[in-house]
């Protein structure tokens, strides 16, 4: 039993020739996807698509990463901390303001990384029966001394650039968790493709961070607006607020509300 | 059934071999008139436990109570037997010279007044015994003269009408055909309608279901469950054994709308087909192409061993085939196999494989020898680059190809065997278990290597009772049962759950 030929309950027989073509064209046309992503589009096993990258690599038809695969070539860094750190500090303040009044006392919510979240917690010090989940150190630090704030950390590998916890572990502790809202940062945003990151670790967790709440709210100064980097984390549809400043450009801030995003504008 | 009072009792029984924690605080509690599963995988404690109450060890600490009377333990197997402790092991241990009868009473033959065998009454005597059990046989023709069967009814036999209160059987059904279990099976019932107690030690699932009334789960020498058999899921029982937590993902959304896998279309380099061998494997097929790695699942006993040392010449089979890169093996030896590309890496390295006392570079090149030398001669130079180049590419940690391989972890060792295969360039590696006993950074370089092989070409079949590790490495899993396949997960469906529920299920007969 078992074997190949003729099977009648919709399995296809496919060459694993045919399977490396597939995601060699998948990641072209994506520029870069997940090793989930592509083990649900081959209809095989992530340790499958695993190995088929690992070929690929070996012939420099690909370039793998933890967790995906990009094009040779392309350019995909991510600013470290400190760089993100400087940029537009003022708005970042008065976002993080703004972004607090979302917040009521009782909420559960969780906090994702970034310079504009870490501000942001800084301010829920005060509330009280407040229950916050974060893969962000920073945030989780920033609450440290809040005593009627409960933090829960998720577990994970540590990702020292923007002192956040990700991978598979982070991920596996937002799973099951529901919250009311999500705050989440990201490195850009357009109505298009809504939140993205140029790290597929970074993304998977957004991604896992925004499915854990009923609501989405986007922390984004004027910078990141009409942004694309390379993976999508919270598609446009998805966000229900957005907390940027005033210098972000209107046609991109009216295309978002066209979409049903709740724009909340802080003046610095 | 008349269960009720507690015949045996152990409690916090503690045991260790060489500082290893053999049982750690078990406790475990036998009614009168109870069949009591024990099972656990390989190294649970099962034959350790078996061993203490039969007095073959003593325990090192905890205390057992037998019959109300408070004990260390049994001095002896004499003196658990006289206590009223009957163990039936695998290989009866009895006479096979001598005849039926005589084993049925050995050391208390009914004597003539004259303190001479009776033999006329000791005959009837047996004949009416086992009559009682089904069995017609000439008491008179000595034991090795049965079946295995037969045997182990003697067996059987001689510990009820001992006066046994507990008798333990360890793996009695290995060697019986279907119509001697069912001889077995009515003992049983006898044993316990008589108000005796039963430990059955098995990893069969259909028989502990079927004659059991409670189980004890053994794991790492802990209890890890214990309670009645019937309402206990089959799964459960299964995910219990090998550790792995089993919920089903009914309630929660399917995360991914995946329709059915696709599966591999590309040309086997291994086909095996209806192995077949009595007892032990029924009809099992298997397929493995290049840079495909297949994994093997099942419980203990189920014949995923057996399936490998079958496809590597090492086990004679009563019918089946393997072809290998489309030419059939025609010779059933460890050297065809080896010709023809396969190579096995066995599960027990320190008594199937190494040569302790040996360097590394010995034990690399002792099987590749032949092709590292010409008319004869061993190039040492050819020798040493070889070796090189595995301990460099298996990242083998020594101080050098000269130190012997006794002195290196398990990790190691297990590299260096499998170096050795290696160097023979094989085209299909058969690797059975080859995580046991190494530490967990040892697990994942082996999981790395294991993707390198197949990246580069090689087809293996990955043994394991670990079932993530099957889940991180396999693309596809088929799982025996009972020396026959009950699943084959490709793809997707390749998840701890769905290698659980395999090996839970039933075996459909061989077609």
């Amino acid at each position: 039993m078992g074997d190949t030929q003729a099977p009648g309950d919709g399995r296809r027989p496919v060459f694993a020739a045919e399977r490396r073509q597939r995601i060699i064209e998948l990641v072209r046309a994506n520029g870069a996807v997940s090793l989930r992503e592509l083990a649900q589009a081959v209809r095989s096993s992530e340790v499958t698509v695993r190995r088929d990258l690992r070929a690929l690599e070996a012939e420099g038809l690909l370039n793998r990463h933890h967790g995906g695969a990009t094009l040779p070539g392309e350019l995909s860094r991510e600013p470290t901390y400190t760089q993100k750190a400087q940029v537009a500090s003022a708005e970042k303040l008065a976002i993080a303001d703004l972004a607090a009044s979302l917040v009521e006392d009782g909420d559960a919510i969780v906090v994702g990384p970034g310079t504009t979240t870490q501000e942001f917690a800084r301010r829920l010090s005060r509330n009280t029966e407040l229950a916050v989940v974060t893969n962000s150190l920073l945030v989780a630090q920033a609450l440290a001394g809040a005593a009627r704030v409960e933090v829960v950390l998720t577990g994970g590998t540590l990702r020292g650039s923007i002192h956040a916890l990700v991978g598979s572990a982070a991920e596996h502790s937002l799973a099951g968790l529901r919250v009311r809202r999500a705050f989440i940062s990201g490195n850009g945003l357009t109505a298009e493709r809504g939140l993205s990151t140029p790290n597929m670790q970074v993304a998977s967790v957004d991604r896992a961070l925004a499915a854990a709440a009923e609501e989405v709210v986007v922390l984004a100064d004027h910078t990141k607006i009409g942004i694309d980097t390379m993976v999508q984390t919270v598609p446009s549809d998805r966000i229900d607020h957005l907390v940027t400043d005033d210098g972000a450009p209107r046609d991109v801030l009216d295309d978002l509300a066209a979409r049903g995003v709740h724009l909340h504008v802080a003046r610095p | 059934m008349t269960t009720g009072s507690t015949v045996l009792q152990a409690a916090g029984i503690l045991k260790s071999f060489q500082g290893v924690r053999a049982l750690d605080h078990v406790s475990f509690t036998l009614a009168a008139g109870e069949v009591h599963a024990l099972v656990g995988g390989n190294g649970a404690g099962k034959s350790t436990l078996v061993k203490l109450l039969s007095g073959v060890h003593q325990p090192d600490g905890g205390e057992l109570r037998y019959l109300g009377e408070r004990r260390r333990g049994f001095a002896s197997p004499g003196e658990a037997r006289r206590a009223g402790i009957a163990t039936i092991h695998q290989e009866s241990n009895l006479v096979p010279l001598m005849s039926v009868a005589r084993n049925l009473f050995l050391g208390r033959e009914p004597r003539t007044r004259f303190g001479l065998i009776d033999f006329a009454r000791m005959h009837a005597r047996a004949a009416e015994i086992l009559a009682a059990y089904g069995m017609e046989v000439d008491v008179r023709r000595p034991l090795g003269s049965l079946g295995a069967g037969a045997q182990q009814m003697v067996a059987l036999a001689r510990a009820a009408s001992a006066d046994a209160r507990v008798v333990i059987m360890d793996e009695p059904t290995s060697s019986l055909e279907p119509a001697e279990m069912d001889v077995l099976f009515g003992a049983i019932d006898r044993l316990r309608g008589e108000g005796r107690s039963v430990i059955y030690v098995s990893h069969r699932l259909e028989e502990i279901y079927r004659i059991c009334d409670r189980v004890t789960v053994l794991r790492d020498g802990k209890v890890v469950h214990t309670g009645p058999l019937p309402g206990l899921d089959r799964v459960r029982l299964v995910s219990l054994m090998v550790g792995r937590p089993y919920h089903p993902r009914a309630d929660e959304p399917a995360p991914e709308p995946a329709g059915p896998a696709d599966v591999p279309a590309d040309l086997p380099i291994l086909e095996a087909t209806g192995l077949t061998r009595r007892h032990v494997l029924s009809g099992v097929s298997i397929a493995i192409r290049q840079g495909e790695v297949l994994g093997l699942g099942g419980l203990l006993g189920a014949g995923r061993s057996e399936t490998a040392r079958a496809i590597a010449g090492a086990m004679p089979v009563d019918a089946g085939q393997v072809i290998v890169a489309g030419a059939p093996l025609r010779k059933w030896s460890i050297k065809g196999a080896i010709r023809a590309g396969v190579g096995l890496v066995p599960e027990n390295r320190t008594t199937e494989g190494i040569v302790p006392g040996l360097s590394i570079r010995d034990n690399i090149a002792l099987a590749a020898l032949p092709r590292l030398s010409r008319a004869g001669i061993v190039s040492d130079a050819r020798v040493d680059r070889v070796v090189a180049t595995f301990m460099r590419r298996l990242g083998i940690k020594a101080v050098s190809p000269r130190q012997p391989v006794a002195e290196l972890s398990g990790g190691n060792q297990q590299k260096v065997l499998l170096a050795r295969w290696l160097a023979m360039n094989p085209k299909i590696l058969l690797l059975d278990e080859p995580t046991r006993g190494v530490d967990v950074a040892a697990k994942g370089e082996m999981q790395s290597l294991i993707d390198d092989l197949a990246v580069d070409g090689l087809a293996v079949l990955l043994i394991s009772s670990d079932i993530s590790e099957l889940v991180e490495n396999c693309d596809r899993v088929v799982v025996l049962h009972d020396g026959a396949i009950t699943g084959e997960l490709v793809g997707p469906e390749v998840t701890e759950e769905g290698i659980m529920a395999a090996m839970a299920a039933t075996p459909q007969p061989a077609p």
